[in-house]
């Protein structure tokens, strides 16, 4: 197969990008989209030129470091992918494929399509976690969880933080990933105790880290590679509504 | 030198118990005034981090990934061992530990062992704690499932999800261990070297992903937590950024690396499909719970999987081991798959591949029940390799997967050298030739959760607090070294790619030093690592310039330290003139074909020592004794 | 104020103040259907609403409306300018795939539909524009009453007129097409199962809501009602 590809390149965070054109031969349909940015790189680095800088590490859809926007899409195209999972059999030979960095303001562009997403960190911090000690616990089995439960939280918590729902949203808002996390602590008894802290000063924090508020356009879960539902966003929104009358109170 | 592995004395039971009263403790009002550093995020790291962080510690914690939360633990699927006993099958904290032990091919210390199968339950309380989503029953009690290697089902898992889930528990107290302030996170800061101060571990170097920039910095003391060398190989199931950088530089520091041979082909991954690819893709050990391993019994038969009857097939590990059948231990499944394909019964385009199938589970629990269990794992597959493994069975092939080997350490986890620690899969410690399966998070886990925390305190207690500054002129000397180093890697200027010479090395490896090994081959690449070690000093090609984001460069700085691991690893494979566990020489095996221990000469910890550039590493030897666990011919049939 | 600092606490008032506009359109919707019933019926209702005996609910039904509407407005404008800033550019070549132009529009159907309601104010309640056809330009009718009813009918008799109102009837769809459930959503009612009912009920309502509205003006360029 060959393709010709629309590249974003930008020197750094404050330079002008813009698109390149490159051709790539003799792509195999079993290679994924970054393995066939891979083999770009070899032939860029053999010519003298810099390679085309992109971020991957498991290369299994699970560490959420990889991410472009390809084809107009965060992760691609097809739906519940990651874009190292992306195999190009699933595009035309001769196509042309547009790949772009994520784009947000909470996400600069360090270097063409990496971006640095130290936002989400924050989020986290600002009390995406239950505050057990390390130490000794009641037995694993003490505290009964309903299976239906431990299934809804474990739905949300497979979120991979990856910012694909922040690339696509048009508010560049992070509530779909805010929501996962405090969708799956606040389903558990080991979470609940402190959702409503939870619910106010994580959405209060990305704010501050610069993602918009949510409109309900719904792009996030359409990219989202781990099948997050919008549903969770209700939820926090609840969650939040608790909080505040409690606060109030 | 005499390696002291400071293993306690005593009943079994109570070592560790023992061991941990009598170890010195900081006083809450002191412990801030000392610092750590880890190194790695992943459960061993993070674990360890969130910890000392929580015990009042200040702790510096670096990755290379832009998040903590992106440690290739993370994509751990199985499943994390527990010897709870949940569903009464008979399991124990003896039985969990008799099997790793036996698993390992008797070639780990009882001890450690031991003390691990002990702390297991309480890794289980303390992510449930965490709110880490096990699988439970409609009781709302904990689900468990079987590995390879155990008879008992002791294995919790968060659906094909499980390191993901654990390292999320460990991330999130991290994190809120950050917005205490007590532990700062460096992500995307590459750990060059380590800096000795009068001996002991004192600091770390790190290279600035970002920018490019080299910095020092100065703590009481080191934790290394950087996961495993699969990576060597080149194909194998770590990350493309799993890297043996930084265990390399610690050996060559004086730190000692021990069974570096020791490495792990797992059974059940993606087959290999050519050389572009970047990675090999495991599936789950946990799907030979009720996958079946088959291959055709004739030679060459072309036959869709579904064309082919019961007649034809041979389910080649329910033959040779009917006791433990599908879920024979990973060493042995492994080979026995390769000796099917060598045979010319292997399947697929390549004829380097085995049928994993599903088609009789599925007839006996229902699509839904084998969705609920590998859903994601059969979405995996689906979407890597386009076929539907609901409709047909799955092809996997062996491939490098996990090290076993890794820096020395003693019962403390401490190296030879005060102050360095090494946890997770950085150390050699619990595994010995052969892990079982779920139990390196099981490990990981307990080195940071449980056992360092109160062991380097220990350490610690005997420093002074702050003593060593970043500006100490230690630091400076590092620096000058690594730089000088890095600068070479850009000046030569040469007309070959990072990527070319990891294949290069990595072939050689898989080639001569993988699934099975004789001394011809492992000769013959000791004779070639040097060559392109040398090819690669003279016609390395990079582009760019070192003070930037240069990820070619990272690339080849991790290279570099992979070729002079090689010859380790090779070297300990020579010289262990035996067969156990993952490392198979052949030509020590038993008639049909198992491996074929030599207790009386190498019931030995191989660790060996830098001598400096080119020179040959010199080995020394812990004993093993078993009083426990009497060494027998290890036996699945 | 930490609520309204949120942004989930801006979005709530916005969806509050949003219901309540849209339950006032209702109620609205229900008093035009008046005129479907002829002259009698209309400026009966009109007449009603404007006695002393309403005249209090009628003026603090107006304050709640314009406290909602400012407020709307305000926290519309900046959540809009706030979101933008947080999203400079979304690339090239985006493609969306769940949002419409109803959701991405909403600060522009908003705006219109506020010029549109100062309009519809001048028009019908402050008689400044069109004075040709304001009640007060007509007779009282049969019983007495001001003739609403004339007004109104010889008004959209002007295909401008009808034309400007059936444009803005369509606007008010647009932005509540998307709005109705999102307010829903916002407030945290859909749960998993009654998400996509109660998004596919908002459209439709929304849809019902405009088109019941634009029933007057149609009515009357089509002759089904006349004088
Ligand atoms: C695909 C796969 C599936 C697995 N499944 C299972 C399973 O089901 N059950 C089981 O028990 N085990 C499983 N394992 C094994 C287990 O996941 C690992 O052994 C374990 O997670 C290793 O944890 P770690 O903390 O030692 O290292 P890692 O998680 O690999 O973390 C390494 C850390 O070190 C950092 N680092 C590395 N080098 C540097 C440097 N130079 N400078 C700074 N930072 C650096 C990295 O950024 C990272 O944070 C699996 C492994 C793989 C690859
Ligand atoms: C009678 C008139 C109006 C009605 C019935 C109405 C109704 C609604 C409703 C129900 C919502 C959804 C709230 C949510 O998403 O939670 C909404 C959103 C919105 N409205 Fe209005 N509205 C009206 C007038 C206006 C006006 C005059 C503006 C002027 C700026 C405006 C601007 C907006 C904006 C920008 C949003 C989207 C906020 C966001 O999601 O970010 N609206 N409206
Ligand atoms: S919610 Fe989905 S898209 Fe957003 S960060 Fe998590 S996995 Fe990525
Ligand atoms: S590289 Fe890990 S998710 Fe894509």
């Amino acid at each position: 197969m060959r393709f010709h590809l629309k590249v974003w390149r930008q020197e750094g965070p404050e330079a002008p990008g813009r698109f390149f054109d490159y051709d790539v031969d003799d792509v195999i349909p079993e290679m994924s989209l970054l393995e066939m940015l891979d083999k770009l790189n070899e032939e860029l680095i053999k010519k003298g030129t810099p390679p085309i800088v992109f971020e991957s590490d498991c290369r299994e859809g699970i560490c959420g470091t990889c991410g472009m926007v390809v084809n107009g899409s965060a992760h691609g195209p097809q739906p519940k992918t990651t874009t190292c999972e992306i195999r190009m059999r699933h595009f035309q030979d001769g196509e042309t494929i547009t790949i772009e960095p994520f784009r947000a303001a909470a996400f600069p562009v360090q270097k063409d399509l990496l971006v640095e997403r130290a936002g989400l960190d924050k989020v986290i911090q600002a009390g995406g976690y239950t505050s057990a000690y390390t130490g000794t616990h009641a037995d694993a089995n003490a505290i009964l969880v309903p299976k239906d439960d431990q299934e809804y939280a474990m739905d949300a918590a497979a979120c991979i933080g990856c910012g694909a729902c922040v690339a696509a949203c048009p508010n560049s808002s992070a509530m779909l990933f805010v929501a996962a996390k405090i969708a799956h602590l606040g389903t558990l008894p080991q979470g609940m105790p402190e959702e409503p802290k939870r619910a106010l000063s994580m959405t209060e924090v990305m704010q501050e880290e610069g993602f918009g508020a949510c409109s309900n356009h719904f792009e996030c879960q359409a990219v989202c590679p781990k099948g997050i539902q919008v549903e969770t966003i209700a939820r926090l929104n609840r969650a939040f509504l608790k909080a505040s009358l409690k606060r109030r109170a | 030198m005499t390696l002291d592995g400071k293993v306690p004395s005593g009943p079994i039971e109570t070592r560790w118990a023992r061991h941990r009263d009598h170890l010195r403790l900081i006083s809450p009002a002191n412990k801030r005034r000392y610092t750590v550093i880890v190194v790695g995020t992943g459960l061993g790291g993070g674990s360890a981090s969130a910890t000392l962080a929580q015990l009042g510690y200040n702790v510096l914690a670096f990755c290379y990934q832009d998040s903590a939360r992106r440690a290739h633990s993370i994509a751990a699927q199985g499943g994390i061992n527990a010897a709870k006993n949940y569903v009464g099958d008979g399991d124990s904290v003896y039985r969990l530990f008799y099997e790793t032990v036996k698993g390992g091919d008797f070639r780990s210390r009882e001890s450690n062992v031991y003390r691990l199968a002990e702390l297991s339950g309480n890794i289980i309380d303390q992510c449930v704690a965490q709110g880490v989503p096990f699988q439970r029953e409609y009781s709302g009690e904990l689900s468990t499932r079987s590995f390879g290697g155990a008879l008992v089902s002791r294995t919790l898992f968060c659906r094909g999800q499980t390191g993901q889930q654990l390292l999320l528990g460990c991330y999130q107290a991290m994190m809120r261990q950050a917005s205490e302030g007590r532990l700062k996170v460096f992500p995307k800061k590459e750990m060059l070297d380590l800096v000795l101060v009068d001996g002991e571990a004192k600091g770390i170097l790190v290279r600035d992903l970002t920018t490019g920039e080299y910095e020092a910095y100065a703590a009481d003391a080191v934790v290394i937590a950087t996961g495993g060398y699969a990576s060597v190989f080149n194909l194998s199931t770590n990350a493309v950024g799993s890297n043996v950088g930084a265990i390399m530089r610690c050996y060559k520091k004086g730190a000692l690396m021990a069974n570096p041979c020791y490495t792990q082909i797992h059974p059940t991954c993606i087959p290999f499909a050519g050389w572009f690819q970047s990675k090999l893709i495991l599936m789950s050990e946990s799907l030979r719970n009720d996958g079946r391993v088959w291959v055709p019994k004739k030679k060459g038969d072309k036959r869709p999987p579904n064309e082919i009857p019961e007649s034809d097939r041979d389910y080649y590990l329910e033959r040779k081991y009917p006791s433990y059948g599908n879920l024979a231990p990973r060493d042995i499944s492994s080979r026995a798959a390769k000796e099917a394909c060598d045979d010319g019964r292997g399947v697929g385009p390549s004829g380097y591949a085995v049928y994993l199938d599903f088609r009789d589970a599925i007839q006996r629990h229902g699509r839904k029940v084998i969705e609920e269990r590998y859903g994601n794992l059969f979405e995996l597959y689906d979407h890597i390799s386009g076929e539907d493994p609901y409709a047909q069975p799955m092809k996997i092939y062996p491939a490098s997967h996990y090290a076993m080997g890794g820096l020395w350490v003693d019962y403390n986890l401490m190296s030879n050298i005060p102050g360095l620690f090494v946890i997770g899969e950085a150390n050699f410690s619990d595994h010995g030739a052969n892990r079982l399966g779920a139990s390196a998070l099981m490990q990981g886990l307990a080195d940071g959760y449980f056992v360092l925390p109160y062991t380097i305190g220990d350490y610690l207690a005997t420093t002074q607090p702050g003593k060593v500054k970043p500006d100490n002129l230690e630091f400076q000397k590092v620096k000058e070294e690594d730089e000088a180093r890095i600068n070479r890697l850009i000046s030569i200027k040469g007309s070959r790619t990072v990527l070319d010479f990891r294949i290069e090395l990595g072939r050689l490896l898989w080639e001569n030093v993988g699934m099975a090994r004789s001394e011809e081959s492992l000769t013959k690449a000791l004779e070639e690592i040097p060559r392109i070690r040398e090819a690669f000093w003279s016609d390395l090609k990079l582009t760019g310039s070192e003070k930037d984001l240069n990820q070619q460069l990272e690339r080849a700085w991790r290279l570099s330290e992979a070729l002079d691991f090689a010859e380790v690893l090779t070297l300990d494979a020579r010289e262990r003139r035996e067969s156990c566990g993952a490392h198979f020489r052949v030509e020590h095996q038993t008639p049909d074909g198992e491996a074929l221990r030599n207790d009386a000469e190498y019931t030995y910890v191989a660790a060996w020592e830098y001598k400096g550039e080119g020179e040959k590493p010199e080995m020394h030897k812990e004993p093993l004794t078993f009083e426990v666990v009497q060494p027998t011919v290890r036996s699945y049939k | 104020m930490a609520f309204l600092s949120n942004p989930i606490g801006k979005k709530m008032l916005m969806a509050l103040t949003g219901v309540i506009l849209f339950l006032f359109l209702v109620a609205h919707l229900l008093g035009n259907t008046t005129v479907l019933g002829g002259p009698g019926w209309i400026n009966a209702y009109a007449e009603h609403i404007h006695s002393a005996m309403f005249a209090p609910l009628l003026w603090a039904a107006r304050v709640v409306l314009l406290a909602c509407l400012g407020l709307h407005i305000a926290l519309g404008t900046l959540l809009f300018l706030e979101n933008t800033k947080a999203a400079p550019t979304k690339g090239t070549f985006v493609t969306y795939k769940e949002a419409g132009l109803s959701s991405r529009t909403m600060f522009y159907t908003g705006l219109l539909i506020l010029a549109y309601l100062i309009y519809h104010l001048l028009h019908f309640t402050l008689h400044s524009v069109h004075t040709s056809l304001s009640v007060s330009a007509f007779p009282p009718d049969a019983e007495g009453r001001p003739d609403l009813f004339r007004s109104i009918a010889l008004s959209f008799q002007r295909p401008g007129i009808a034309g400007t109102y059936l444009l803005a009837m369509a606007i008010v769809c647009l932005h509540t097409f998307h709005g109705v459930f999102s307010s829903l959503q916002t407030l945290g009612l859909p749960g998993k199962a009654s998400l996509p009912v109660l998004k596919r009920a908002g459209q439709v309502l929304a849809t019902l809501l405009a088109a019941g509205f634009a029933l007057v003006p149609v009515a009357v360029l089509t002759g089904w009602i006349n004088l």
